[in-house]
């Protein structure tokens, strides 16, 4: 029951708010937060059973020994976590940040109803399942990077659907290749099974599209023409972790792949790492850079999740939380910028930290832990990918993700500086809303607390990593 | 008890910044705390202690080991952090950043404590990354419109803890196990050799070592003195070579003679030399004191790459010395920056007469650090020499050329500060207070005592840390030496007395050297810049980023229009077949069907 609330609640909700938008805005806003945390709510209430060692579950079997089903263990709930936190915080964000745009019935339906494809696809066993809610997924992201409605954001969100959708078919293509090899969509039955290397391949190529792996990466960047709130959403919590999320899930806890993709993977990712990080060195526009960063940051994860050593996967699960708190949390400082200065190239900028300090120690603070820098949580994640990719008998790859996180410091630092040091170009503007500067600050302490409590998320990510590797 | 090791910096960083604005309760508190945690530190080295606690899954626990080398190193840090507790709080009085800043080196305090204590290397991470923080912190304090150095450091030294990161995972995967205590000569070979070569360069990258040294020049025109006395004068040498010796006497196999041996020589050489002919030509005090704590570090790592025990012993000994006069030196320059206005040696002069303390105290570390005779500095020196000439006669030509460069440079800093005629800006200078002056002259009395007792320091505290068993503490062993040092300082001064002749201003005494033939265009470089390895990096960064956004570039064009076109240019083509030809419609589904049954085929 707590499975289909915690799905249910925010995919079916969603439809409700365009609805009560036209009595009250606040209404609207408020039943959006309400519902992603009843979510929140029954993802807390599914890791307690979880974590005592139960896996709620339901199955429904269908016709010519197909299934549908939702099963909440340790990875789902700790996506389902993540997610749900992540939203939420977005969500109080938007309530400041929006509140001047048109459209915003459906901006918070998609907000919402995207939550709950999230939702489905984490808890979904079956793969048919989990394609229908990726393409929710998909849909959702389409309206929210047009959100503006003029001609290059309809050309940026069609560019993001069709590299996505296209992934998801050839995804589609290797789920149906899975099936002619095993006889099943159910992920529980594939438990242990080999899967056939070029139906691997395929579904890989829709993982990739998703989680922005070069060379399909390229439309991450553009959908930054997004409200921040959005691209907080996009690029940090949920969307592009969908495809690292269901990597850990299929080719990891579920399945068995050949062996060549333990190279093969982490050198795509190396490759992805360093060409992002690269592009961020030379980017000017704000978001550009931060988006160029999560390409780079998620071929840490794609490194931590494939490379076959349980130190590494554990370090990649982590990897999933701190960087989404501490991207969301970069996010919605540069989305307080932007909306403070009314411009997103960072050479007219620079000196923000005399007339906006908070966002600015905010900003410095999710920086820190997307660089690994400690106590902050990005550190623990950061080092057990590098060193479990050792431990894999990986010391080459990992030593050019080391030259990646050098130049993940450069970038962010080169950000910084041009942003919020030197001398102040914009002295009359002030510090964003509350709701926009409580969204930022509380997401950037969340990645300094979370280094300091890491024993618990560290415990739910081997309990996974004990379940697969 | 170990904990209250973190609790005391914490909790006085903390009531530091609180209770910023009244001076009397900051200086109880920072001389309250600062002793409580040496005594702290005292007791727990006489007790010896271990911790161990586990708070998260792959060696994230508190793994703490109070063993004879962390001792040594712990005790030397909180016996120097209470000068310069006492020194910051006279400093920071009245500034508007003094709170934050205080905060920030109490924090490092516990950052450097934990990094001494830890028994296990990604706990040393932990810690060594976090005073990459404080670092960082410091340096932007007061400095948010000319942010080039903070950024300058965090991105040099950080590069030096990411490889360190590197060198750990290696290390670990090499050893079977994250503990130091359990870690016993490693085998440079394959990637054991890489690992020890990442742990190496990021313990001497944090001690200012070359290549990762450039940020500290920098320092010294940005910073406040305090954090160069605090941070390239002890406390990040401490750090940096308390696990570069823990690498080379027990980590790893490290014999004399080896190649690593000879590289690690050949990167203490180069920083020896490449500092202190950079240190020769400066003419700002903070300036050449920042190239001289560069190096310094060069002749310790000349002394620990030997991997002979002489050369070891000299090493840490150096280090001791050097914390007790360079950090000295920054502080005399920091009295003479408050009193006189400037460091900028060109506006100093005849300070020794107004200044009577401050310039003994300066005379008494600039001797110690040229290594003259009878001075603390002289001993280290000597025994880092024996074990230059016993690897290779090269290294010991290196160390007299230093020490030559090193004597000639401070003779021109200490005639032009406090010898000489007064400059006209100090006519009103006259001593400062004693928390500023005390930490001073504590520090020259404390080089006075390692003069004339070395057997203390020597023998008892470093010998007894790493189990030697001769005693190093005597004079050294080979007059023939001896006399080669003597004569290479006798040089020094003859050298100084020309050049100061020549040009007519003992300020000017080594612009002979600076533009002889050859030392011109070396310096003409390197004041260019061309020598700076921050601005390699920066460059190979910037032609790195260049090529992935042409490559991006291209990527984009077959996204945004190579594929469009083409799918739009295949729809039009095959548009054309359209042509309402039921022939034509005909072929196309048996060419369809063919298809379908090809697949078919295949699977």
């Amino acid at each position: 029951m707590v499975l289909l609330i915690c799905i249910g609640t925010p995919l079916l909700g969603a439809f409700l708010l365009p609805l009560l938008g036209k009595r009250s805005a606040k209404l609207r806003n408020g039943t959006s937060l309400a519902l992603v945390l009843v979510s929140l709510v029954c993802a807390g209430l599914l890791t307690a059973a979880v974590v005592r060692g139960q896996a709620p579950s339901l199955r429904m079997e269908l016709p010519l020994g197909l299934s549908l089903g939702l099963k909440a263990d340790a990875l789902s709930v700790f996506m389902a976590l993540t997610s749900c936190a992540v939203t939420a915080a977005i969500i109080i964000y938007s309530m400041g940040y929006m509140k001047h745009y048109d459209h915003l019935g459906e901006f918070y339906m998609m907000v919402t109803f995207f939550l709950g494809a999230m939702m489905g696809l984490v808890f979904s066993t079956s793969l048919m399942e989990v394609y229908l809610f990726w393409e929710f997924s998909s849909l959702c992201s389409w309206r929210l990077i047009g959100f503006y409605r003029d001609p290059e954001s309809n050309r940026r969100a069609n560019k993001a659907f069709i590299i996505t959708v296209l992934g998801a078919l050839m995804m589609l293509l290797g789920f149906l290749g899975i099936y002619g090899a095993t006889g099943t969509f159910d992920m529980e039955a594939l438990r242990g099974v080999g899967l056939p290397t070029w139906a691997t391949a395929l579904v890989l190529v829709g993982i990739l599209s998703k989680s922005a792996t070069f060379p399909l990466h390229s439309w991450l960047p553009d959908a930054g023409i997004a409200p921040s709130p959005v691209s907080s959403l996009l690029h940090a919590a949920v969307l592009v972790k969908i495809g690292v999320y269901f990597y850990a899930r299929l080719f990891v806890v579920t399945a068995v792949v050949a062996p060549v993709f333990h190279v093969a993977v982490p050198v795509i990712a190396a490759v992805s790492a360093l060409i992002s990080a690269g592009c961020a060195m030379v980017e000017t526009d704000l978001k550009r850079v931060v988006a160029y960063s999560t390409i780079s940051q998620l071929a840490f994860m794609l490194l931590g999740l494939s490379c076959g050593s349980r130190t590494a996967f554990v370090g990649g699960m982590l990897y999933i939380m701190t960087h989404s708190v501490a991207k969301a949390g970069l996010f919605l400082c540069c989305g307080i910028v932007e909306h403070t200065v009314h411009t997103k190239d960072i050479t007219k900028m620079g000196g923000l930290v005399k007339v906006m300090p908070v966002t600015a120690a905010a900003f410095m603070l999710s920086a820190l832990s997307v660089m690994g820098i400690p106590p902050f949580s990005g550190f623990f994640a950061k080092y057990l990918v590098i060193s479990g990719a050792v431990e894999a008998g990986q010391p080459l790859v990992a030593a050019v993700f080391i030259l990646g996180a050098v130049m993940t410091v450069l970038y962010l630092l080169r950000l910084f500086r041009m942003v919020f040091l030197g001398s102040c170009t914009f002295p009359e503007v002030r510090e964003g809303s509350p709701a926009m500067l409580g969204a930022a600050v509380g997401l950037a302490s969340l990645s300094l607390l979370l280094g300091f409590v890491m024993a618990w998320p560290s415990a739910l990510a081997t309990m996974i990593g004990g379940a697969a590797l | 008890m170990m904990l209250w090791l973190f609790i005391l910096p914490l909790g006085a960083g903390c009531l530091l910044w609180l209770f910023r604005r009244n001076y009397a309760l900051s200086l109880v508190l920072a001389l309250g705390f600062s002793a409580a945690h040496f005594a702290v530190a005292y007791l727990l080295c006489q007790a010896g202690a271990d911790i161990s606690y586990s708070f998260a899954p792959y060696g994230f626990g508190l793994w703490f080991r109070a063993d004879a080398i962390a001792q040594l190193y712990l005790l030397l840090s909180a016996g120097m952090f209470i000068l310069l507790a006492l020194y910051t709080t006279g400093f920071c009085r009245d500034k508007s950043w003094g709170g934050a800043y205080q905060f920030c080196l109490w924090v490092s305090l516990a950052m450097l404590d934990g990094a001494l204590l830890s028994d296990h290397l990604a706990l040393t991470l932990f810690f060594w990354e976090g005073l990459l923080c404080t670092l960082f912190g410091m340096l932007l304090l007061r400095n948010t419109e000319k942010p080039q150095t903070a950024i300058k450091a965090l991105t040099v030294a950080g590069t030096a803890d990411l490889l360190l990161m590197l060198g750990i995972a290696l290390t670990i995967h090499a050893a079977g196990t994250a503990r130091l205590s359990e870690m016993h000569h490693l085998p440079i070979s394959g990637w054991g050799a890489v690992g020890c070569a990442c742990l190496l360069a990021g313990s001497l990258g944090k001690a200012g070592c070359v290549p990762f040294h450039s940020w500290i020049p920098d320092a010294a025109a940005d910073a406040p003195t305090p954090f160069l006395a605090a941070f390239p004068g002890s406390l990040e040498k401490i750090a940096g070579i308390s696990l570069a010796s823990r690498i080379v006497t027990g980590l790893y196999d490290f014999h004399h003679g080896s190649a690593a041996s000879i590289c690690v020589m050949t990167v203490g050489a180069v920083t020896l030399l490449y500092g202190v002919s950079m240190a020769l030509i400066q003419k700002d005090m903070k300036r050449l004191l920042s190239w001289h704590a560069i190096s310094q570090v060069g002749y310790i790592v000349l002394g620990l790459g030997s991997g002979v025990a002489v050369g070891v012993a000299g090493g840490v000994y150096h280090l001791l010395n050097n914390v007790l006069y360079k950090s000295g030196l920054f502080m005399a320059a920091g009295i003479l920056e408050r009193q006189a206005g400037t460091t900028d040696l060109h506006n100093l002069g005849g300070l020794g007469r107004k200044l009577p303390l401050t310039t003994v105290s300066t005379i008494i570390f600039a001797l110690s650090i040229a290594g003259f005779p009878g001075t603390n500095g002289f001993t280290s020196k000597e025994l880092i020499f024996d074990a230059a000439l016993e690897i290779h006669p090269a290294f010991y030509i290196a160390a007299l050329v230093g020490a030559f460069m090193t004597a000639a440079s401070f003779l021109k800093l200490t005639r032009s500060a406090f010898f000489g005629k007064f400059a006209a800006p100090q006519k009103d200078v006259r001593e400062a207070g004693p928390a500023a002056l005390l930490p001073t002259v504590l520090l020259a009395a404390g080089c006075l005592v390692c003069a004339f007792f070395p057997v203390l320091p020597l023998d008892k505290w470093i010998g007894g840390a790493y189990g030697f068993e001769e005693s190093f503490a005597a004079m050294p062993k080979s007059p023939v030496l001896v006399g080669l040092s003597c004569g290479v300082l006798a040089l020094a001064v003859l050298d100084h007395v020309y050049g100061s002749r020549k040009e007519g201003s003992a300020l000017k005494a080594a612009d002979h050297l600076h533009y002889a033939p050859g030392m011109k265009q070396y310096y003409a470089c390197a004041e260019r810049g061309a020598l700076d390895p921050y601005r390699w990096l920066m460059g190979g960064v910037d032609a790195f980023s260049r090529g992935c956004a042409w490559v991006e570039s291209g990527v984009s064009w077959l996204c945004d229009t190579g594929i469009p076109g083409a799918v739009r240019n295949i729809g039009d083509t095959l548009s054309r077949f359209n042509t309402g030809s039921l022939s034509r419609y005909l072929a196309l589904a048996v060419c369809g069907l063919v298809a379908v049954g090809f697949i078919f085929y295949l699977a």
